[in-house]
């Protein structure tokens, strides 16, 4: 885990991701909403992409999701899916394999936190 | 302003909408490079896009590349919204024809400066479309009387005389020439000389209809293209501003001056063979006929050897 600037330590920067949306926790709370449903579609595509070894449409996937997690501040995920990028991108089916691994761990806990922001155990507020 | 997002990812898509719309603009969104340049293409374009490097189809900097290559005086201001991975390719960018960059995931203070700063350079863009036409005004046009200028009426004819025989139809031209216009110098001095040509002029102009072109031709003469219009039209037409000017006496510092000028008449209609610049002879050889004949009428050159007599 890396740390943010504050210290902060977990799957994504609260305080960057709120401040790139200008303290609106509205449009937040619609934006991580956004994210969770796209997930729900892009995370199969990946993984259909990786079975067929369509390691040009893999590449592209890799960057849409690289963009959209770094909106959170989420740092290693950002990380895990310009390593999927690059090794699709190169095409390297192992390293993709391997990188897609680590991505989906990534994910896991980044929706995870994302969801009990919005709609999980937790309250509501930043 | 209006601006376009050009983003293919809905998440990103969404705050960029959001921040825009909150910071006072009108908001159009594409979803693809393709979508982009359609919507930029179209009448009323928004004035600054935000392009995504990386989009389906066709990608930022294709969209870019393509922008410069119109041929039009306003073009939208592009920034280009790059990866942090990308920054080496930003020269790329900027040649291929954006104006700025602001790198993934975006900084909205960083966003909005660039913004502003684009909104300075359109509109100064604006500003110097507006100087630069009425310098384009000013060099085609007489200053004294507004009316188009030699070089432009010469232009005009040139034009008409290429286009009219394509188009079956005949072309005709007048020549206007102030009657002892000299004497009106000597009497009253060149500012009511000046005012009387512009008088002049003005009554002109009025009688001309949206197709038909009189410009400043010299000193006090004048040069009408009529197009589609053979001698019987251009013979009304010179009578109108004949009587336009005669009809009354010119309003100046110096009183009330009777003024009338004296008018050549040609057309291909009578005289198939002329060129353009046959046909001006023959219309001015008319207007020293009417000269001539005392002045303040309207004479016809019907052929072509009306231009020989001319002195």
């Amino acid at each position: 885990m890396i740390a943010g600037p504050g210290g902060f330590e977990g799957p994504y920067d609260e305080v960057e991701f709120l401040d790139r949306v200008e303290g609106d926790r509205e449009l937040a709370e619609e934006i991580i909403q956004l994210f969770l449903d796209q997930c729900t579609q892009t995370l199969p595509d990946i993984r259909e992409a990786l079975n067929s070894g369509d390691l040009g449409l893999l590449s592209r996937l890799a960057h849409s999701v690289k963009g959209s997690v770094g909106i959170f501040g989420a740092r290693d995920s950002v990380a895990a899916a310009l390593g999927l990028e690059t090794a699709a991108g190169e095409g390297d089916r192992a390293a993709a394999k391997a990188a897609w691994v680590r991505l989906e761990m990534e994910i896991q806990r980044l929706t995870a936190a994302l969801q009990e922001k919005v709609g999980g155990t937790a309250p509501c507020d930043f | 302003m209006r601006l376009l997002i050009a983003e293919d990812n809905i998440t990103y898509s969404r705050i960029l909408n959001s921040l825009l719309q909150k910071w006072g603009h009108e908001v159009e969104l594409a979803a693809d490079g393709v979508e982009a340049w359609e919507a930029l293409q179209r009448d009323g374009a928004p004035s600054m896009v935000i392009l995504d490097w990386m989009m389906p189809g066709m990608d930022g900097i294709d969209v870019c590349r393509r922008l410069r290559e119109l041929k039009q005086d306003i073009r939208p201001y592009v920034i280009l919204l790059s990866g942090k991975d990308q920054k080496k390719d930003l020269i790329k960018g900027i040649s291929a024809g954006a104006d700025d960059y602001v790198t993934k995931p975006f900084d909205p203070d960083e966003l909005r400066v660039r913004i502003l700063a684009g909104e300075r350079i359109l509109d100064l863009q604006a500003e110097s479309l507006i100087v630069m036409e009425a310098l384009r005004k000013q060099a085609s046009h007489d200053y004294l009387t507004g009316l188009p200028n030699r070089a432009n009426i010469m232009e005009v004819l040139r034009r008409e005389f290429a286009r009219s025989p394509r188009a079956g139809e005949p072309l005709s031209v007048v020549i206007a020439d102030v009657d002892n216009f000299k004497s009106v110098n000597d009497t009253f001095g060149h500012q009511v000389g000046d005012a009387v040509l512009t008088e002049v002029a003005r009554r002109m102009a009025r009688e001309m209809r949206s197709y038909e072109c009189i410009g400043r031709y010299g000193g006090e003469e004048f040069l009408a293209v009529l197009t589609d219009c053979n001698s019987q039209g251009a013979l009304t037409l010179a009578e109108r501003l004949r009587v336009a000017i005669a009809g009354r006496p010119i309003e100046c510092q110096a009183g009330q001056i009777p003024v009338t000028a004296s008018f050549g008449v040609a057309s291909t209609a009578e005289i198939r063979s002329a060129n353009q610049e046959t046909l001006v002879r023959l219309a001015d050889a008319a207007m020293y006929q009417a000269k001539r004949a005392g002045r303040n009428r309207v004479k016809c050159a019907t052929h072509i050897s009306d231009a020989t007599v001319a002195s």
